[in-house]
C-alpha cells in the first residue's frame, strides 16, 4: 500500500493512525540497528500526532493523514534536534518548524524521526556522519549514497514510505538511485528553504525520496508553494500533479555527455529510450558540451558558499562551545574542532577559492562556467521536453571503497550536479540492475518547474 | 596545482581550524589533488556571450516590512541558552 492509499484509508476512518505509527515505529526499531538509518525516533511527538489526528473527524484528515514521514536531520521540527550528524550541534534543538515541516503537520502527516545524512550535507556515500556510517538496505555492505543517505535508506528498507531529504549536488537523486527508490530535485525556488540548515544556498532544495512514483509527486504538491521567509522562493503557482499527455513529447540524449558511460547502465538507458519510444515519445540527441564540468564547478561553488555560511557554528551563535577556551581566537579554534574532516576540507577549500589571491581563478571563474551550464540546458530546452541520463556513473559501492580517492568519490556527482548548477528540477528512478544486483538509477531533466512532464515520463516506464 | 604546506596552515587560520601537523599534511596532499581536478575550469573560454537564464518568477525582492512581532522575538530570545531578562548572554572572549 503507497502513502496515498493509506492516507486515503485514514480518511475514511479503515485504519487509524496510531496503529500506523505504532507499526512504523516497531519497524524501525526491528532495523535499525543495521543500517543505522535513523539518528532518533520521535516516538512521544508522533504518537501525540497520531492521536490527534484520529480524534479529528475524518472529513478534516489531510492529504497525508497518518503517513510516517521521517526528515533528514538537516530540516528543524521544533523542540526536537536537527544535529546536521554533527558533533557541533550534537545537542542543538530547533526553535521553529521548517516550512516544509509545517506543510507536513497540516496535512497531518506523521514526523517519524530525523534520519542520518553526510555532516552537513557533505559527502556522497554517508560516511561522512558523526554518529557512523548508513548501510544500503540491499547489501550491508555497500553504501546508500548520499548526503540523504539515511532517508532513502529508511525507505528502501520499508521502514517508511516517504521521507525529506536536500540536494545541493545530487544528495537527494544518487543515494535514491543506489537504494532503488524515487528522489526529486524540485525546480530551485520551488520548495522552501527556511528551516534547512544552509550548506550552499545558491543550490540547497528540499525534496522528497519515495518508494513509489505517485507518492513522489504527491509529497512534493505538499512541499511546494511560496514562502516568503525564503527570499529566493518562487511566487509562481505551486507545483499541481495533473494528468498530462505524453505522447508527442521529445527527450533529449545528451550522447556527448555520455561518452565512457558504465555498459550495464548504457544498456539500462537504452532499454528505457526504447520502452519511451514505443510510448509515442520522440527522441533527439542534444550537446551539453559544458555540462561535463559541473562537478568541479559545483565544488568550488558550493565549498565557498559553505565557508561563509558555516562561519555561524562559533561557538557564541549557534554550534558547540567550548567552556574552558580563553580569548576570542582561542573560542573558535576550539569550538570549530567539532567539525568533521570533510567539512574542514570544503571549508578550507572555499576559503581558499574566495581568498583575495584566488578568487579570479576559482571563485569568479566557476561562477562563469556556470552561467555556460545553465546555457547549455536553456539552449537544450528549446528543443526537448526533458533530457534522459544516468543518475549516477556506477552503482552503490563498497564502504570505505573511495575514503582514499577524494576525486573518484567526488565524481559520483557527475550526473546529479548540472541540475543543482542550473537550477533545474531531475527527477532519479529505478530503473533494472546491475549483473550483482544493485538497482540501476536513471534520471529525467526538466525545464524549470516542469516537474510534471518528468512524473508522466517515469510512469510510461513503470506501467 | 599543488598547495604548500604554508599555505595550507595560512588557509586554516583563515578558516579558524587548529590543524595538526599531521593534518596539514594530509589536507595538503589532498587539496592539492582537489586543485588539479578543478583546473580544468581555467581552461574554458568564458567570454562569450550568453542567454539570460534567470529563472522566471523567482528571486523576487519582497518589502521590507518587519516580520517578527513580540510573541516571535520571545520564543528567539527562549532559544537563548544563556540571559538575563531579556539580555542574552555571551561568554567574554576579549
Amino acid at each position: 500500500m503507497n502513502a496515498s492509499q493509506t492516507a486515503a484509508k485514514v480518511r475514511l476512518g479503515q485504519l487509524k493512525a496510531e496503529d500506523l505509527t505504532k507499526d512504523c515505529i516497531n519497524r524501525i526499531k526491528e532495523g535499525n540497528a543495521k543500517i543505522n538509518a535513523f539518528l532518533e525516533i520521535f516516538e512521544q511527538s508522533a504518537l501525540a500526532q497520531a492521536r490527534a489526528i484520529d480524534a479529528k473527524d475524518p472529513s478534516q484528515r489531510g492529504k497525508l493523514a497518518g503517513v510516517c514521514v521521517a526528515i533528514k536531520d538537516n530540516i528543524l521540527y521544533k523542540g526536537h534536534t536537527a544535529s546536521c550528524a554533527s558533533k557541533m550541534l550534537e545537542n542543538y534543538k530547533a526553535p521553529y518548524n521548517a516550512f516544509v515541516v509545517e506543510r507536513l503537520l497540516a496535512e497531518d502527516a506523521i514526523i517519524i524521526g530525523r534520519t542520518n545524512m553526510d555532516e552537513f550535507a557533505m559527502g556522497s556515500s554517508n560516511e561522512n556522519s558523526a554518529f557512523g556510517p548508513v548501510k544500503n538496505p540491499l547489501d550491508l555492505e555497500r553504501v546508500p549514497g548520499g548526503s540523504s543517505g539515511g532517508s532513502a535508506a529508511a525507505v528502501a528498507a520499508g521502514m517508511i514510505t516517504m521521507a525529506l531529504g536536500s540536494d545541493t549536488g545530487g544528495s537527494i537523486r544518487q543515494p535514491a538511485a543506489f537504494c532503488g527508490i524515487y528522489g526529486m530535485k524540485p525546480t530551485y525556488g520551488s520548495v522552501s528553504r527556511y528551516g534547512l540548515v544552509a550548506f550552499a544556498s545558491s543550490a540547497d532544495q528540499i525534496g522528497p525520496l519515495t518508494a513509489d512514483l505517485q507518492d513522489n509527486a504527491l509529497l512534493l504538491e505538499v512541499l511546494s508553494g511560496h514562502d516568503p521567509k525564503d527570499s529566493t522562493s518562487s511566487q509562481r503557482p505551486a507545483f499541481k500533479m495533473a494528468e498530462l499527455e505524453t505522447k508527442g513529447l521529445t527527450v533529449g540524449i545528451p550522447s556527448d555527455f555520455l561518452e565512457n558511460l558504465n555498459l550495464e547502465i548504457r544498456s539500462c538507458l537504452d532499454k528505457a529510450k526504447e520502452v519511451l519510444s514505443d510510448k509515442g515519445i520522440n527522441f533527439k540527441e542534444i550537446s551539453l558540451p559544458y555540462a561535463k564540468y559541473s562537478s568541479p564547478c559545483y565544488y568550488i561553488l558550493t565549498s565557498s558558499e559553505a565557508s561563509s555560511n558555516l562561519a555561524r557554528f562559533d561557538g557564541l551563535r549557534y554550534g558547540y562551545k567550548d567552556e574552558s577556551a580563553g580569548d576570542l581566537e582561542d573560542s573558535y579554534l576550539k569550538d570549530r574542532a567539532k567539525f568533521g574532516p570533510e567539512v574542514k576540507r570544503r571549508i578550507m577549500l572555499g576559503t581558499f577559492s574566495l581568498g583575495s589571491a584566488h578568487a579570479e581563478d576559482y571563485y569568479l571563474k566557476a561562477q562563469k562556467v556556470r552561467a555556460l551550464i545553465a546555457n547549455d540546458f536553456a539552449e537544450a530546452f528549446k528543443q526537448v521536453d526533458a533530457i534522459l541520463m544516468p543518475a549516477t556513473p556506477n552503482t552503490a559501492f563498497k564502504l570505505g571503497e573511495k575514503t582514499e580517492d577524494l576525486i573518484s568519490l567526488y565524481l559520483s556527482d557527475l550526473y546529479t550536479a548540472p541540475a543543482n548548477i542550473a537550477g533545474l528540477p531531475a527527477l532519479s528512478f529505478p530503473y533494472g540492475k546491475d549483473a550483482k544486483g544493485l538497482p540501476v538509477g536513471l534520471q529525467l531533466y526538466g525545464n524549470y518547474f516542469e516537474e510534471a512532464k518528468l512524473y508522466a515520463l517515469a510512469a510510461l516506464l513503470e506501467k | 596545482m599543488k598547495i604548500s604546506l604554508e599555505e595550507i596552515k595560512k588557509t586554516a587560520k583563515l578558516a579558524k581550524f587548529n590543524i595538526t601537523s599531521e593534518e596539514a599534511e594530509l589536507y595538503t596532499k589532498q587539496m592539492s589533488a582537489v586543485l588539479d581536478w578543478v583546473a580544468q575550469l581555467q581552461k574554458v573560454e568564458t567570454n562569450v556571450p550568453l542567454r539570460d537564464v534567470r529563472i522566471a518568477g523567482s528571486a523576487p525582492l519582497r518589502e521590507d516590512n518587519p516580520h517578527c512581532d513580540e510573541a516571535c522575538a520571545r520564543e528567539i530570545r527562549a532559544a537563548f541558552n544563556d540571559k538575563d531578562g531579556d539580555n542574552l548572554k555571551v561568554k567574554k572572549v576579549l
